[in-house]
Formats: structure tokens, C-alpha cells, sequence
């Protein structure tokens, strides 16, 4: 009996997990290893090659597409960042209904989400394309921001607050002198993670964006239904770095909290 | 200490106000049309109520396609139940603390990389000249390529490696509450290790399952990407007809009745979902 | 009821030996206490009894029942948790019942043994509660209940009293005690609350860091002849007097005790070593300590010295004073409060007279 749980447990069960991480990670491993390969639509190793960056670099939708996409990350990022700061500091530790609200977002489907943005901007005759992204990916930040701020701020120390109010300080003063330099890892991790969301998102950028307003995702997109290019390989490399830096940044900033 | 708080909540109203404000018109409203446009033809600035749309969207071919969408997401969400719960099990007690941060980091990290990427290099593996035929009729095990792509198999297969870090990661929460020393309670007492998990770890940890499994059945039942992108186009998920209805062929009160309809399906099988868990509970609770 | 024997046993954690062979024999329905520091190793020694670790080398006896190798769901020992380790998910009938339903037993019969036990507890009126209904001392008779209601060999307890309040923990003891009369269950129980373990224990083991065994033996032989400083200072307050010998004859040494002014025969059977250029040490316990204010002779008090008191704490019952002796040593003396209005002996800088019997001088090895 004791052989048995010996093998089970230090064979079986590492092997079958480290299965599955391998199966998670299955994309990502073939993702970067063929962005080297040199050799368009063939599935074979046929050399190591920097051609498909060089391509990349030269190519100008990518370009344009990666500006759209920065411009509406930022923009959606900074909007939903300070209204969400704001709306913590108001809520001041009082949700009830308020806060579920937020939640929404997260429960539905994306597809809805996305397909109710498109009805709202075309019966209110709102022109689809980057202002409309903008709108669209700052609901979906609200939706993480929130959440992670208000855990945030709950945790914090009421005294200090106090403290603040005690030695003269406005209401206003005290945000922006105490509770704002006491969330900042708070709001740059949810930062990060609202401007990865805005980058990878696709759907909304599928069902209001317009002609002039491609993003990355958009360009992934067509590129794989028009055929598949390991060019697009070399671009995954770069928003992977992007990503892994991003969530290194992430996990050193919530190392003191808990986000799940 | 009660006028502190009086004075806060009066000059903090217009503080909340912008993010209530956003959140309502862009979520909430938006909802409310939908429900709304499915109940009116619109045409020429005109609106008359039908019910017409709801009859359509209720024929045999639309609830083959909630059905087909509603299947996939329950095999989906039971195969990653199976897997996921060895693995968050395997995190939460069988690895030492440092393992546990990078196993865990190593589940998010997929979150953060774009999921069209993700599934583009699953074309790339499931192709017909793809790596995994290429490489076994190297090998010789298969005299013709299988056909992986463009079919359920893709669909299902890319919905589960999506998917699974959103099961284990609920499941490994729930289990990083329950105490190692509860076992040992259930050992010292005379159980064995079958009746201990049965009893003891299981009924303590289906929590995990229940919210990883209904999280689950909600992203997929909507799934757009996958079935679009792998699915081959000839048979219809949920979330490609909406595209369908909303995207291509424009006609949002058709589109707005099948969203309804859907969610309201939706709602019902997460409801069945929790009734069932509730069971399982219960079962295991008081069995005696 | 059998004995309980760990013979030669090692564990090692990793670099760290926690245990080296390491003897411990515990007989038949006594109610054993292991009393010792944090990090002594007693925990190990409890985990090993119990099942959850194994030896590295050694054996473990229950009777003549080899059980070494035997995992902890075949022994006939069980444990009640520092935290109890109640299962959340069932009451508390449920929790009791536990053991007995792994062995099937008939329903009938389960429900007699579970009401029994919980009656004998004081819990008759908590069956059918959650766990989270429960007070801090009522878990704890929940995890006893449980723990009793299989009729093991060996009971073992670890910390029981640490998550409980003061007053709670003398009136937990007095039920430990009469619950293991009762049952006659071999109790071990382990702890670094000296108060604890002498209220509980017929037999006692001090523990050293390294798993060393200072001592073991009944808590009044334990407390009155101390064997080592260890075990002097852990259990209870000392005196450490050292001493030079002076004279040494064939049945007799005198030992001359520095600053007390006092110089001590001993037969030269109770000394056990054969170096006499080190010092002696012994020791002399504060409440065996007599203060007066002046220089009197008391019956049968044979060693007086002068002292100067340095600081006082007062504890309502008593006092606590710090004295100074001559230059260098200072003794602390325990005075009970025996006068009605409140007032100490001494006062901080006053001079003092303190009386003690020869016999109360203990010497320890080293």
C-alpha cells in the first residue's frame, strides 16, 4: 500500500499536471518557435530566420493598427482608471448595490456586451470607430478597476484618513495627499491589466469598430482569414514580451495582495 | 462619527456619479434595448410591436443552435472539471510554497497573451498539413491527415485549453481555505484515504467547482472567436448567429429576440447547474 | 489499555534533527504530560505517535504491538487538535459519529455511543449544532468527544488549552483530569505551559531543545528536586546558588554556598560526579523563602542572610521581590500576602532579613 501512494502520488500526478500546462501552453510554445521558421505556409522546420521581423517591421497596416489600439488602450485605461478612483473614494466602503453594479460586466457574455454597444451607437446614430472603442473598452476596464480598487481600499487604514481630516486637510486634499499615493499599486496593477484587456480585445473592436479604425486584434483577424503568415508569428513574439512583462509588473505590484 | 460619515457622502455624490453614469449607459441601457428592440419592427422611423421575432426565434432551427451551443458548453465545462480539480488539488497540497506562486502565475499568464493568437496557432497545429498530421504520417501511425480542424473536435479541444486555468483557479481558491489538518483529523480517526476525500475534501471544495463550472458555462455558451475562427462555418454556435443577426444581415430585433431567448436559456441552465450542485452537496453532506 | 514505548527513535527535517534516539516509555492509563519550549521537538514526537510523520530510525511499540510502519488510520490513537480540526460541513453529532460510521456501525448503536459521550462532556444540548454555532470551549469538547468516543489506547493533546481564555482553561483542566480517571485512557498531552502540565500529569517529561529529556517523573518530584538548571528555571522559579567545596570526607562534603554565607553538607552519595573543581550549583526556590525585617532566628529555618530589597511586583496574592545580596547575587522570594491592609513587607530599599532550611537547597547536575 505504501509502494502504491508512493508511485501515485510522485509520479502520476506531476506527470498528468505537467501535462496540462503543456497543453495550456501548447499556442505560445509554437507561436515563437515559428516565427523563426524559414518558410512561408510550410509546417516544417525549413531553417532559423529573422526574415518574418523584418517583414513586420516594414509593413504599415501593422503600424497603423498598433496606434488605434494604443491610442483607444490609453485613453480607455486612463477613463476608467480615474472614474474609477473616484467612484471608490465616493463609495467610501459603502457598496450594497451600488458596487454590484460593476460586476455586470464580468457575468455576461461578451458577445451581448459587445452586440448591445453596436444597437446603442446605431440607434443613437453614434459613428462607430475609435471614440466608440474608446467607450466600449472603458466599460470593460470599469468592470476589473472597480473590483480591484475597492479591495483595495477597503483594506486600507481608516485612521489615516481620519488622521488627515484631523490636521486640517479637505476632503479632496486628503484623496489626492493620501489615498491615491496609498492605492498607487493598486491603480497601476489595474492599469496594466485594463490596457492588456483594451489591447487583446477583440469583439467589441470586431462589432464597433469601423474601416479606419483596425485595431491589432482586427489585423490578427483578417490576416488569419485570409491565410496563415508567419508574420503574424513574429507579432505574437512582441505582444507576448509586451504581455509577460506587463504581468510580472502585475504580480510584483499584488504580491502583498490577494486578487483571487 | 455619524455626521463624519453624513459630511462625506454629501460633497462625494458627484464623485460616484461619472462611473454610475458610464456603467448605466453603456451596459445597462444598451441591455434594456435589446430587450426592447425585440419586441418592435422598426422601419422608417416607425415602431410597431410584434411578437413576430420571438416565433421565428423559437423555430426548430434556432433551438438546434442554443442546443448545439448549450452541449458543447456543458461537455466543455464537465471535461475541465475533471481536469482541473487533480490539477488545483495537486498545487494546493502536493507543492511547496514557491511552486504554488508559479504554478499560479503560470495559469494567468495565458489571460494576459491574446486569445486570437492563441487560436491562430491552433490553425497552425490542426491543419490538415498542420504539425500534428504532419508529424504523425512522419511517424506512420495515420496513412491520411485527420480531420481536425473545422469541425467540433477544434472547437471543443481550443474551448477547453481557453478555458481551464478559469476552473482551476476557483477550485484552487476554495481548496487554499481548507485545512491539512482536516485530513489528518479524517486519518487519525480511522478513515481511509477514498472515504477521507470522498467525505471530507470533496464536500468542502465543491464550491470551487460549482462557481468554475457556471463561469465556465457562461463564456462559452456566448463563444464567438472559436466557432469563428475553427468552427468551419457550417454549423451555428449562438455566438456566431448573433454576429450573424447583428453583424452581417442587420437586422437587430431578429438579433435582440435570439439574444434574449439565449440569455433566458442561459439563465435556466445555470439555474438546473446550481440545483444539481446543490444536490451533490447535500448528498455528500448528510448521507447518513 | 497497553503502554506506549518510542525506542531509538531519529527524525531528521531536512539539516535539522529534531530527534536523536530518542526513548520514551508511557505507561497505561496514566495521564502523561511532555512539557518543554517551543521547538523542542514535542510536536514531532506527537506527529510521530500519531501517524503523520514517519520515523527516520527507530520504533514505536503499543504493547507489544510493533506500530512504527503502521499509517495513522490503523492505530488505536487519536488526536485532539491545537485547533481542533473540527469538519465544518458537520455538526456536531455528525463530527462525534465520524469514526464510527467509517467502521459501520448500526445506527442504533451509533447514536447511543454518540449521546453518551456527548452527555459526559456537558454538550447534551449542542447535538444537533454547526460547528460555527459553537464556543471556543465547546469545540474543544467537541474534538475531545470525538477523539474518546473510538475507546483508543492512547489519547494524545496537543496544546488543548491554547486557544482558550484564562478562566476557561482551569475549569478545561479539572475535566481532562476527571475525563481520563473516567476513562482510563493512556492521555498524553503536550505543552510548554508548566501551570498546565503539573495540574494535569501523574508522570511528567521536561523536554530540551534537540529533543533532549532533562527529566521525567511525578510533577512534585519534578518541582521539589529538579535535576538540572534546565529544568530548575522551566518549571517554576529558582534561585541558582553556586557553590566552592570546602571540605571533602569519606561519607560527607561541605560546600560552601558563595554570598549566602552558608556552608552546606552533602553525603557524598548524592553527588554523582568526581571533578570537585568546578562549582557546585544548586537551587532554591523563592516561596521557600521566608523575609523578615529584622534579624530574627526562626524554628527551623537554618540559613539567614541580609539583603537589600531592589524592586517589588505586587500581584494582589502576593509579592514578588528582587533582592540584592551583597555584591553580586540576586535571589527573587515569593511572599504570600497574608496581612489584611494591603501593605508589603518591604519596600524598595529597604534592608531585609531572608530565612531558609538547608533541605529546600537542591543541587542539580550539569
Amino acid at each position: 500500500m505504501k509502494i502504491n501512494k508512493f508511485r501515485f502520488s510522485k509520479l502520476v500526478m506531476p506527470s498528468f499536471v505537467g501535462s496540462v500546462y503543456f497543453f495550456l501552453y501548447l499556442p505560445i510554445f509554437i507561436l515563437v518557435l515559428f516565427s523563426f521558421n524559414d518558410a512561408r505556409f510550410v509546417y516544417k522546420w525549413s531553417g532559423f530566420t529573422l526574415d518574418w521581423y523584418y517583414e513586420l517591421f516594414r509593413s504599415t497596416e501593422v503600424w497603423i493598427a498598433l496606434k488605434n489600439s494604443l491610442i483607444v488602450a490609453f485613453f480607455s485605461g486612463l477613463l476608467s482608471l480615474s472614474m474609477g478612483c473616484l467612484l471608490v473614494w465616493g463609495l467610501f466602503r459603502r457598496s450594497k448595490i451600488i458596487l454590484p453594479l460593476f460586476y455586470i460586466t464580468v457575468m455576461i457574455p461578451d458577445v451581448v456586451v459587445a452586440v448591445g454597444l453596436l444597437s446603442f451607437f446605431t440607434m443613437l446614430y453614434i459613428p462607430l470607430g475609435i471614440t466608440a472603442l474608446i467607450a466600449g473598452h472603458t466599460l470593460l476596464g470599469l468592470g476589473f478597476v472597480v473590483p480591484i480598487l475597492y479591495s483595495c481600499f477597503k483594506d486600507l487604514d481608516y485612521g489615516l484618513i481620519e488622521a488627515s481630516l484631523d490636521l486640517g486637510a479637505t476632503r479632496w486634499q486628503t484623496f489626492f495627499k493620501v489615498v491615491l499615493p496609498l492605492l498607487k499599486p493598486s491603480i497601476i496593477a489595474a492599469g496594466l491589466l485594463v490596457f492588456i484587456i483594451s489591447l487583446d480585445d477583440f469583439l467589441i473592436a470586431f462589432f464597433c469598430a469601423s474601416s479606419d479604425s483596425q485595431t491589432l486584434s482586427l489585423y490578427i483577424f483578417s490576416m488569419v482569414r485570409l491565410g496563415l503568415s508567419p508574420l503574424i508569428n513574429a507579432l505574437s513574439v512582441f505582444l507576448l514580451i509586451i504581455s509577460c512583462s506587463f504581468v510580472l509588473l502585475f504580480s510584483n505590484l499584488s504580491d502583498k495582495k490577494e486578487f483571487f | 462619527m455619524k455626521k463624519f460619515k453624513q459630511r462625506l457622502s454629501c460633497s462625494f455624490f458627484f464623485s460616484i456619479v461619472p462611473g454610475i453614469l458610464w456603467q448605466l449607459l453603456f451596459l445597462c441601457l444598451p441591455l434594456v434595448f435589446i430587450i426592447g428592440l425585440s419586441f418592435f419592427e422598426i422601419s422608417d422611423k416607425l415602431a410597431l410591436f410584434t411578437m413576430d421575432y420571438y416565433r421565428v426565434v423559437t423555430n426548430k432551427f434556432h433551438l438546434l443552435v442554443i442546443l448545439r451551443s448549450l452541449s458543447v458548453s456543458f461537455f466543455v465545462a464537465t471535461v475541465c472539471s475533471l481536469i482541473a480539480y487533480p490539477v488545483a488539488y495537486f498545487i494546493a497540497f502536493k507543492v511547496s510554497k514557491r511552486w504554488q506562486s508559479i504554478g499560479l502565475f503560470l495559469l494567468a499568464l495565458p489571460f494576459w497573451i491574446n486569445f486570437l493568437l492563441q487560436v491562430y496557432a491552433w490553425c497552425f497545429i490542426l491543419e490538415r498539413n498542420g504539425l500534428v498530421n504532419s508529424f504523425l504520417l512522419k511517424i506512420g501511425l495515420i496513412s491520411e491527415p485527420l480531420y481536425l480542424m473545422n469541425n467540433m473536435v477544434s472547437v471543443i479541444l481550443v474551448m477547453i485549453q481557453g478555458y481551464l486555468p478559469f476552473m482551476i483557479l476557483p477550485i484552487y481558491s476554495g481548496m487554499s481555505r481548507f485545512s491539512k489538518r482536516l485530513i489528518e483529523a479524517s486519518y487519525d480517526l480511522g478513515a481511509s484515504a477514498i472515504y477521507t476525500f470522498w467525505h471530507i475534501t470533496l464536500p468542502l471544495t465543491i464550491s470551487g467547482i460549482r462557481t468554475g463550472f457556471i463561469l465556465i458555462l457562461v463564456m462559452t455558451f456566448g463563444e464567438f472567436t472559436i466557432p469563428t475562427l475553427l468552427g468551419g462555418g457550417k454549423k451555428l454556435f449562438v455566438g456566431t448567429l448573433i454576429s450573424e443577426y447583428f453583424f452581417t444581415s442587420r437586422s437587430m430585433s431578429q438579433g435582440s429576440a435570439f439574444v434574449c431567448v439565449s440569455a433566458m436559456v442561459l439563465c435556466g441552465a445555470i439555474l438546473v447547474v446550481n440545483k444539481i450542485f446543490g444536490l451533490i452537496s447535500g448528498a455528500t453532506d448528510h448521507e447518513n | 489499555m497497553r503502554d506506549i514505548r518510542l525506542v531509538n527513535v531519529c527524525k531528521s527535517f531536512g539539516p535539522e534533527k529534531v530527534l536523536t534516539n530518542y526513548n520514551l516509555s508511557v505507561s497505561a492509563g496514566s495521564f502523561f504530560a511532555l512539557l518543554g519550549p517551543s521547538g523542542c521537538g514535542k510536536t514531532t514526537i506527537l506527529r510521530l505517535l500519531a501517524g503523520f510523520e514517519q520515523v527516520d530510525a527507530g520504533n514505536i511499540f503499543l504493547g507489544e504491538q510493533e506500530i512504527t510502519d503502521l499509517p495513522a488510520n490503523e492505530r488505536s490513537i487519536n488526536t485532539v487538535f491545537q485547533n481542533y480540526a473540527l469538519f465544518p460541513h458537520l455538526n456536531v453529532f455528525e463530527n462525534v459519529a465520524y469514526s464510527l460510521r467509517i467502521k459501520k456501525v448500526a445506527k442504533e448503536l451509533v447514536e447511543q455511543k454518540v449521546l453518551k459521550i456527548l452527555q459526559t462532556v456537558h454538550l447534551d444540548k449542542q447535538v444537533y449544532k454547526t460547528i460555527d454555532q459553537l464556543s471556543g470551549g465547546q469545540q474543544q469538547r467537541v474534538a475531545l468527544a470525538r477523539a474518546v468516543i473510538n475507546e483508543p489506547d492512547v489519547l494524545l493533546l496537543d496544546e488543548p488549552l491554547a486557544a482558550l481564555d484564562l478562566k476557561l482553561r482551569e475549569r478545561v483542566l479539572v475535566e481532562l483530569i476527571e475525563l481520563q480517571s473516567k476513562l482510563k485512557t493512556t492521555f498524553i498531552y503536550i505543552t510548554h505551559d508548566q501551570d498546565e502540565a503539573l495540574a494535569v500529569a501523574d508522570q511528567m517529561a521536561i523536554m530540551n531543545h534537540g529533543g533532549k529529556i532533562e527529566q521525567i517523573g511525578a510533577p512534585s518530584d519534578i518541582y521539589d528536586k529538579p535535576k538540572t538548571v534546565f529544568v530548575a528555571k522551566f518549571v517554576g522559579n529558582t534561585n541558582i546558588i553556586k557553590g566552592v567545596l570546602q571540605q571533602v570526607a569519606e561519607t560527607e562534603l561541605q560546600v560552601n554556598l558563595e554570598h549566602i554565607d552558608q556552608v552546606l553538607t552533602l553525603k557524598r552519595d548524592q553527588v554523582v560526579r568526581d571533578d570537585f573543581e568546578r562549582k557546585f550549583v544548586f537551587s532554591l526556590r523563592p516561596e521557600k523563602i521566608i523575609l523578615t525585617k529584622n534579624p530574627e532566628q526562626l524554628i527551623g529555618y537554618d540559613g539567614m542572610v541580609t539583603g537589600q530589597v531592589v524592586s517589588l511586583i505586587y500581584h494582589g496574592k502576593s509579592t514578588l521581590y528582587r533582592m540584592r545580596i551583597g555584591d553580586n547575587l540576586i535571589m527573587t522570594v515569593f511572599d504570600q500576602n497574608r496581612s489584611q491592609n494591603g501593605l508589603n513587607e518591604a519596600e524598595v530599599g529597604d534592608q531585609v532579613y531572608l530565612h531558609w532550611r538547608s533541605i529546600d537547597i537542591v543541587l542539580l547536575e550539569d
